[in-house]
């Protein structure tokens, strides 16, 4: 596991990457969002011990819990994450409605 | 989307959500669930009746209002319930809660102001999925 | 204290107020009501600082401390001796006369709010020059006279030489200010302190650093544009488009001083050396000279005042830059002889301006019928600035020529002498230039009006001024004794006594003097034939002038250079920006990983036990996030994007967080739907074809990400550094608030207000959404304004 999963983590930033990089808008958005898994899945991981208890107390409490924190920042984050992903989502469509293209590239300002 | 077998699942799936999503809000301070995954799963299941029936058996084009009133409550709870722990706990947002007796069922049932709180953050989540989801469908 | 921070910071609060009242005042018709009350400010500060006059002889320097940034010794701490003093008593002095000149100078349309308001700000910060303490506090206000400058000089800002003029001193000034606090930091490296009393006793060490060549000229560069020294002076005529009392106040008298306050200041602890003496004293000597030369040709008697000052400032610097005790006496003698008669002729200069409609000499003339009293005060000031007796400026010119005989470090003997007399014989020049032509010989051409004198309130300053000039002339044990020999005294290190007189008997200064009037006369009888001969130079060799450097080489030179680079730099690619921001990310992760000595341990890595089901879904997210990438189909994309995330949900919950991938699993639901909907609106993937080196491009910078993400993670897994609080909240999440499910406990208790700010952001998502999605009206006027390639 602490092998695989550093490895899974890089082709996920990997290919968040790759998307982030093209040209149509709405591959940003989902590159974001893969980036955005990423990021959380190292949060938890940084908390996740090995085999340990889900922390719910009233069990067994000998038994070591997972660390909670890691656990409360992540579920903000994921909802903040959708949220940032409807707005850009909707800013997309605007962007297209507005501009006519999904391509970024051609969305740029002129110089000067 | 609106074939008949999608529609007759979501007439049954529907209301199980609804209802589930309540039982997770409550249970939330104890175990998995709260204001979080209850607002997310309460619109999932209206959004699943959207899909299904468009506006034929409810006319969400002319009711967002509803919505944004649900989530700018949703803010105002949340901010009443901060404001009340200034006011009894000495700083916001300060928690409280009770052990309250219930004399029919005989048990004890615990109330906390976080519960509230969350209660809040059920409607802010609740409402502005709900919102946005009939804001785009009303784009054609 | 309480009178320094009042000296100081009301003019500050003074010019608060002005702009608060603004509103207000703008709406009134208020005549000459407020330079009235304004008026009063200068006066306070006057008075207190005249009142700590008393205290220069007694005790020793005075100082007062504000702490600011602790950490790095920066405080607002100020200072109390006698070339503070002096300095404080020429700012509010001259800043009241030029008040009270001001409420009749300006009529009645000009913006009195807006100047008001400038010209309080320039002097607390002015005032905040001179009494800091604190090299840092110094650059503070420094920079603030160099705004408030700008603002006075744009004063009349519809008026194209306004704004050439403003930007002018600004971007010369500035650019100075900039390598001064460079300077300054390279003395911190020194002395390790900013203050300026600790820095004034360490000059032993500060002579014999190998910093201190850098550190000198990087102070005096501030030094010299501040103080218009050549080749920076050029700033100074193009300045005077500000409003006479302006040029009266800040270009004569006091801000153009500031580099030589600086360089006064600094000398106990920087002179004597001969790179010293060399640099300082060469360029004084050098811009006496420019300046006078120039000053002879001008014909606009506001620019010949302004040479004539640029070249009075470097004489000054020249007695600076020789070093000795008697040159720095002579020095500050000076500095209060030049303010008192250069602002009076300044203010003639606005009394002829508003009487004839014109200043310059072929429209003006043979005025003195017409303006006798503007003509009393032009004689004593005339008289003053070329160095004739009974005068102020006798004194200290006799002194400056008595300075000369005694340079250290002199390369040939008689050579500086020489050339300061030299120099004088354009002082002398000009100041008869200004007074004969001015109001005795008949111009050419006749003004647009009438000549008419001034009343009583536009002379009366320049009146009281000219009274001084006199006064240093005649009396000057007036002034020395209590106010010039402190100051000279924080000038030279040394207890300086003063003997200020008009007649010393016959000496070499007194016959230095004698050759200059008689030169001087002859000088001034071939000025017409001069002054073709310069104007043919200057036709036939432009270049030669560092205006010609400043127009050419920096208006024309440095905006398409700095625009090429900001192209390069921003070119308008989200593309570029993300591979840059990601590379550098990237490699100063690896950087500082490194550094850290981070070692991978793999032994270790290998040895924890893996069940299936983790392994399978670790491989399945890996396939799933390839999918997205590779599927051409966009369906196909968004539902391995979906994947994706239900994926990590089953992670989560493999991981022991429950709460975590049941909200996963919903927001997962809730996001394909919604990315569904948008994507029905947006036509479907367009073919990209990207060339050969973007493709190539785009996969190194993702491997890369993807390497080092995997390599910090592989180190970071490894090592729990710091100790987890999770202990506390899980302790006390039963007890303190009664929830066993300590995540969301965690979440809506402990850290309620992280919720609740999130609730506010997801609220503001949908407050943007709604504008993007509804307020359509609007898209035209938008398309209109971005232009589409």
């Amino acid at each position: 596991m602490k092998i695989i999963l550093p490895l899974v983590i890089g082709i996920l930033f990997a290919s968040g990457t790759y998307l982030m990089l093209q040209k149509n808008i709405l591959k940003l958005v989902l590159g974001l969002a893969l980036i955005s898994h990423a990021a959380n899945v190292i949060l938890i991981s940084s908390g996740w011990i090995g085999p340990g208890q889900v922390p719910i107390l009233g069990k067994d409490d000998s038994i070591p819990f997972v660390d909670p924190i890691p656990q409360a920042l992540v579920l903000t984050a994921i909802v903040i994450g959708f949220a940032a992903l409807a707005f850009l989502l909707v800013l997309s469509l605007r962007v297209y409605r507005d501009l006519k293209t999904s391509n970024i590239e051609e969305i740029r300002g002129q110089r000067g | 989307m609106n074939s008949l077998i999608f529609r007759s699942i979501i007439k049954i799936v529907s209301p199980i959500l609804m209802l589930f999503s309540v039982y997770l809000l409550l249970r939330g301070h104890q175990l998995p669930g709260g204001g979080f995954i209850a607002g997310l799963m309460t619109s999932a299941g209206l959004v699943l009746i959207y899909l299904a029936y468009g506006c034929e058996r409810f006319d969400w084009r002319h009711r967002s209002r509803f919505f944004y009133f649900l989530f700018t409550s949703g803010l105002t709870i949340s901010f009443l319930t901060g404001l009340a722990g200034l006011f009894w706990g000495g700083f916001f947002l300060k928690s409280g809660f009770a052990h309250v007796h219930m004399p029919l069922i005989n048990e004890d049932w615990e109330f906390a102001s976080a519960a509230v709180f969350d209660f809040g953050v059920y409607l802010v989540v609740c409402g502005v999925c709900v919102s946005l989801m009939t804001m785009l469908g009303e784009e054609e | 204290m309480t009178s320094i921070l009042t000296i100081v910071f009301f003019p500050f609060v003074a010019s608060l107020l002005i702009l608060a009242l603004s509103p207000v005042l703008n709406k009134v018709n208020m005549g000459k009501k407020l330079g009235t009350v304004v008026a009063f400010v200068p006066f306070i500060c006057l008075s207190f600082i005249l009142s700590l006059l008393p205290q220069l002889k007694t005790g020793p320097p005075a100082t007062f401390h504000i702490p600011w940034v602790k950490s790095y010794g920066i405080e607002l701490s100020f200072l109390v001796d006698g070339l503070s003093v002096l300095f404080g008593i020429l700012i509010s002095g001259i800043g009241l006369l030029v008040v009270i000149y001001s409420i009749w100078y300006l009529s009645e349309k000009e913006d009195k709010v807006k100047f008001y308001l400038y010209l309080m700000m320039f002097m607390g910060a002015m005032l905040g020059v001179v009494f800091s303490n604190n090299l840092f506090g110094m650059f503070t206000f420094w920079e603030l006279t160099s705004i408030s400058s700008f603002l006075l000089i744009g004063f009349w800002y519809h008026k194209e030489e306004s704004r050439y003029g403003a930007m002018k001193a600004l971007v010369i000034t500035g650019l100075g200010g900039i390598a001064m606090l460079a300077g300054f930091i390279v003395l911190y490296q020194i002395t390790d302190t900013f203050d300026v009393t600790k820095i004034l006793t360490m000059g032993d060490v500060i002579k014999s650093s190998h910093l201190y060549v850098p550190a000198l000229i990087l102070i005096f560069l501030g030094c010299a544009t501040k103080s218009a020294q050549f080749p920076f002076h050029i700033w100074l005529p193009n300045a005077m488009e500000a409003p006479t009392p302006v040029s009266a106040y800040l270009h004569s008298a006091t801000m153009v001083k500031a580099g030589i306050f600086l360089v006064a200041r600094l000398s106990p602890a920087f002179s004597g050396t001969a790179f010293w003496t060399g640099l300082v004293g060469g360029i004084g000597l050098i811009t006496m000279l420019v300046g006078g030369v120039m000053a002879i040709k001008q014909t606009d008697l506001k620019a010949l005042l302004a040479y004539s000052t640029i070249s009075q400032l470097g004489m000054i610097m020249a007695m600076l830059g020789f070093g000795t005790q008697y040159s720095g006496e002579a020095a500050i003698v000076h500095i209060m002889n030049h303010a008192a008669f250069k602002a009076a002729l300044f203010m003639i200069v606005g009394i002829i301006d508003h009487g004839c409609g014109t200043r310059d000499l072929t429209y003006v003339g043979n005025l003195r019928k017409e303006m006798p009293h503007s003509f009393k005060i032009a004689f004593i000031g005339c008289l003053s600035m070329a160095g004739l007796p009974i005068f102020g400026g006798f004194i200290s010119k006799e002194m400056f020529y008595e300075s000369t005989l005694h340079v250290p470090f002199a390369p040939i003997p008689y050579l500086i002498p020489t050339v300061a007399v030299f120099a004088s014989l354009f002082t002398f020049a000009y100041s008869f230039k200004f007074l004969i032509w001015g109001f005795f010989y008949k111009a050419p051409e006749h003004p647009p009006h009438h000549p008419h004198e001034a009343p009583v309130l536009g002379l009366f300053s320049p009146v009281f001024l000219a009274l001084m000039v006199v006064l240093l002339g005649l009396a000057p044990s007036l002034f020395s004794h209590s106010l010039l020999e402190p100051a000279a005294m924080a000038v030279t290190g040394k207890t300086a006594e003063l003997h200020l007189a008009l007649w010393h008997g016959v000496n070499t200064p007194l016959v230095m003097s004698f050759f200059t009037v008689i030169l001087g006369v002859v000088l001034f009888m071939r000025l017409k034939k001069i002054n073709l001969f310069q104007e043919g130079i200057s036709n036939a060799v432009p270049w030669l002038s560092p205006n010609f450097v400043y127009n050419k080489g920096f208006l024309e030179g440095v905006p398409p250079l700095t625009q090429r680079c900001l192209w390069w730099f921003q070119s308008g690619y989200l593309r570029h920006y993300l591979m840059a921001i990601f590379s550098f990310l990237m490699i100063s992760t690896l950087y500082f990983s490194l550094s850290k000595g981070w070692v991978l341990r793999l032994d270790t890595l290998l040895k924890t036990e893996v069940t299936l089901a983790q392994v399978a879904t670790l491989v399945l997210l890996a396939c799933a996030a390839l999918a997205t990438i590779l599927f051409k189909n966009r369906i196909s994309a968004i539902l391995s994007l979906g994947m994706t995330g239900f994926l990590v949900a089953f992670l989560y919950v493999l991981m022991g967080a429950p709460d975590l991938a049941l909200t996963q699993y919903l927001v997962e639901a809730v996001s394909v739907i919604l990315i569904l909907l948008v994507f029905y609106f947006v036509p479907p993937y367009f073919e990209e074809k990207p060339t050969k080196n973007t493709k190539a491009m785009n996969i190194a910078v993702s491997v890369l990400v993807g390497v080092v993400m995997t390599f910090y993670m592989l180190m970071v897994m490894d090592s729990h550094l710091v100790s987890s609080i999770a202990s506390y909240y899980l302790e006390t999440s039963e007890k303190l608030a009664g929830g066993r499910n300590v995540v969301n406990v965690v979440i809506v208790d402990y850290r309620g207000f992280d919720t609740m700010f999130e609730i506010c952001v997801f609220s503001i998502a949908i407050l943007g959404i709604y504008a993007m999605l509804r307020l359509k009206k609007k898209a035209k006027a938008v398309q209109e304004e971005v232009p589409v390639k």
